[in-house]
């Protein structure tokens, strides 16, 4: 009797063990900067259209195609770390289950200058990973280019 | 003795004088009373609604005014952004300015086409989009919006937008979207360019993040790519809200049927048909419903508040005196609803809108339908077919033939918002449920919109409802 409970034990070890990694891959505070993900057929991104934009707009809508049942979650580039972080909004990750539409849309605030953003979805057993990176024209420059754009039309 | 016969007289007296008080009262009733006057001839009853005793609170409003305003504004000034309907004072501030601009830039003979890049481009920039409830007829349309200038080239027109992005020009851009075709005509009006951004800068006040356009997001674009694969697609104009957002529920009131019919509401209805209100032959059906006939109509009440109208002969039906002229037809219609809801529920405001396009207008034989709205949401109206009626799927269905109204349904229904509150569903939410409850793959969305619809009691809140391109309307509950 005890052989037998010794070995159930040892065998929920070895599931528990097993599956930690995907548990962890689901709601894991941080993902390296070089990971790809094991998969890419769970998500397609929409908006941006490539992988590297830039954008006169703080308010952004990140907006992607997944699998239905797909976990959704936005990371930032900590520089210091060189890892990509969860982002939290009022306490709360920004993290989504994809429903039976497959359509997916975030709305973040882009701070000014590059953003280094990670897309991360998972179904459980695959994941796949991409990065977006942003660059927010600076007020200074978008002025620039509208009183330039009037000194022109008055020249007419 | 004689302190008796006294007592005797007195009290003749006063019986006397209780008898001519009671004579002169009832009098007066049946003098000022128009149930019991034939139809025409109640002087004093006529002279009475000369000369209004009581506070004049008729509120209805369904005209050629109210059929001009649009059924959304979306003010984006490139960070910000709003989405405004008719119930809203900043609406019917804008709502002036807005019509004017359309006016004009209908009437320009200098429109240039352009492309759907340059369209989702001036959504996304400092613009107001203004959408018609249903397509009209351009030329249809300036009548409605107090033009008479002629254009040959008419054109069916729903979407607009009115920008002020463009810093080399001197007034406002006007962009048209054909609706049959989705080609785009770009026009330059003149107008206070300083005037309209103002106007957009006062009215966009939200986060553009809240409500994005399908373009925005690229869901009008399918995927070429070998990852996930996009299921649904939705037009490039239909606006997307992105949160969840409270909203009040409503509750409906049947003015003709409370535990019985009211009598009032069914005389006004008997004098709007033109039947005869103390004469009319009518019979009872045994769902309760109660049908009056004339010689050439009958006019059936249900318990439900649908109320029916049908001439026998195309040629015997309510005259609406517009000749062979499609317009006067529609305004004319406008005015038969307006002037029968100010006859039944003088008290209570009449928001309702045509709801079916008005793109053929070479005929003055069509048909109308109307429906209801309440906080800025149209209210869903679903009759099933029942052993007394046929289906029914609009606040009011009408059929015109040869300037003449031969079919008339209405369900007669008022809506106050009240304070119980709903957390409703994003539009992605919306579609996740459309998604699984029924086999939508593949299908275009053409819109996207809030709707109010029972819940089985008298109450009715709010949920979406998509309609597709090949024209199916779902209602997402």
């Amino acid at each position: 009797m005890k052989r037998i409970l010794t070995t159930f034990i040892a065998l929920a070890l070895v599931a528990l063990t097993c599956l930690c990694p995907l548990a962890a891959s689901a709601s894991s505070e941080t993902v390296t900067n070089d990971y790809a993900g094991t998969c890419s057929w769970l998500i397609t991104i929409k908006n941006p259209e490539s992988v590297s934009s830039t954008t006169s707009s703080k308010t952004f809508v990140i907006s992607a195609v997944a699998v239905e049942g797909a976990m959704i979650t936005l990371y930032n580039l900590n520089p210091e770390t060189n890892l990509y972080e969860k982002i939290y909004v009022g306490g709360a990750p920004l993290e989504t289950v994809v429903g039976a539409s497959g359509l997916y849309a975030q709305q973040i605030t882009l701070k000014e200058g590059m953003n280094n953003l990670m897309v991360y979805a998972t179904n459980g057993f695959d994941d796949q990973s991409i990065k977006l990176d942003i660059n927010l024209l600076s007020e200074g420059f978008i002025d620039k280019i509208k009183s330039f754009t009037i000194d022109f039309a008055n020249m007419f | 003795m004689l302190g008796v016969h006294m007592k005797k007289q007195n009290l003749k007296t006063y019986v006397l004088i209780a008898l001519i008080i009671s004579s002169v009262v009832l009098t007066g009733k049946i003098w000022f009373n128009e149930k019991l006057w034939p139809e025409g001839y109640n002087f004093f009853a006529v002279i009475t609604d000369n000369f209004s005793f009581g506070d004049d609170d008729f509120v209805s409003s369904l005209t050629k005014e109210t059929i001009s305003f649009p059924q959304t504004l979306v003010v984006t000034n490139t960070e910000k952004r709003s989405v405004y309907a008719a119930d809203s004072d900043s609406f019917k501030a804008m709502v002036p300015d807005v019509k004017e601009l359309l006016r004009l830039a209908l009437e320009s003979n200098d429109k240039t086409a352009i492309g759907e890049q340059d369209w989702s481009q001036a959504l996304k920039t400092q613009s107001i989009h203004v959408t018609y409830p249903v397509a009209y007829d351009s030329k249809l349309f300036l009548n409605i919006l107090g033009s008479y200038k002629t254009d040959d080239n008419s054109i069916p027109v729903k979407e607009f937008i009115i920008s002020s992005s463009n810093f080399a020009a001197t007034g406002a851009d006007v962009y048209i979207r054909r609706y049959d075709t989705a080609e785009i005509f770009k026009t330059s009006v003149t107008w206070e360019r300083q005037r309209l951004a103002d106007m957009i800068n006062t009215y966009a006040l939200d986060s553009i993040g809240d409500f994005s356009y399908s373009s925005e997001l690229n869901f009008d674009k399918a995927d070429t790519s070998a990852g996930a694969q996009q299921k649904v697609l939705i037009e490039s104009n239909v606006l997307i809200l992105l949160n969840q957002r409270l909203s009040h529920m409503l509750e409906e009131f049947n003015p003709l049927y409370h535990h019985e019919f009211n009598a009032d509401v069914v005389d006004s209805l008997l004098t709007q048909f033109g039947y005869n209100v103390s004469g009319a032959r009518k019979y009872t059906e045994r769902d309760n419903s109660i049908v009056f006939v004339e010689n050439y109509s009958t006019l059936k009440l249900h318990p439900n508040g649908l109320v029916e109208y049908k001439a026998v002969d195309a040629s015997k039906g309510i005259d609406l005196g517009s000749g062979n002229d499609f317009y006067e037809g529609l305004l004319g219609c406008v005015d038969f609803v307006n002037r029968m809801w100010g006859e039944v529920l003088p008290s209570e405001a009449l928001n309702i809108n045509i709801s079916s396009d008005v793109i053929d207008t070479k005929t003055n034989s069509f048909r109308l339908t109307m429906d209801y709205f309440a906080d800025g949401a149209q209210v869903s109206i679903d009759l099933p077919q029942s052993t007394s009626h046929q289906s029914m799927n609009h606040g009011v269905e009408i059929e015109v033939v040869g300037g003449k109204i031969v079919l008339y349904r209405q369900v007669l229904a008022y809506f106050e918002s009240i304070d119980m509150a709903t957390n409703g569903t994003s539009a992605i939410e919306a579609l996740d449920k459309l998604m699984a409850g029924s086999n939508m793959e593949g299908q275009v969305i053409r819109n996207l919109y809030p709707v109010y619809i029972a819940d089985g009691t008298s109450y009715r809140k709010s949920a979406w409802a998509a309609r597709t391109a090949d024209g199916r309307t779902v209602i997402i509950n």
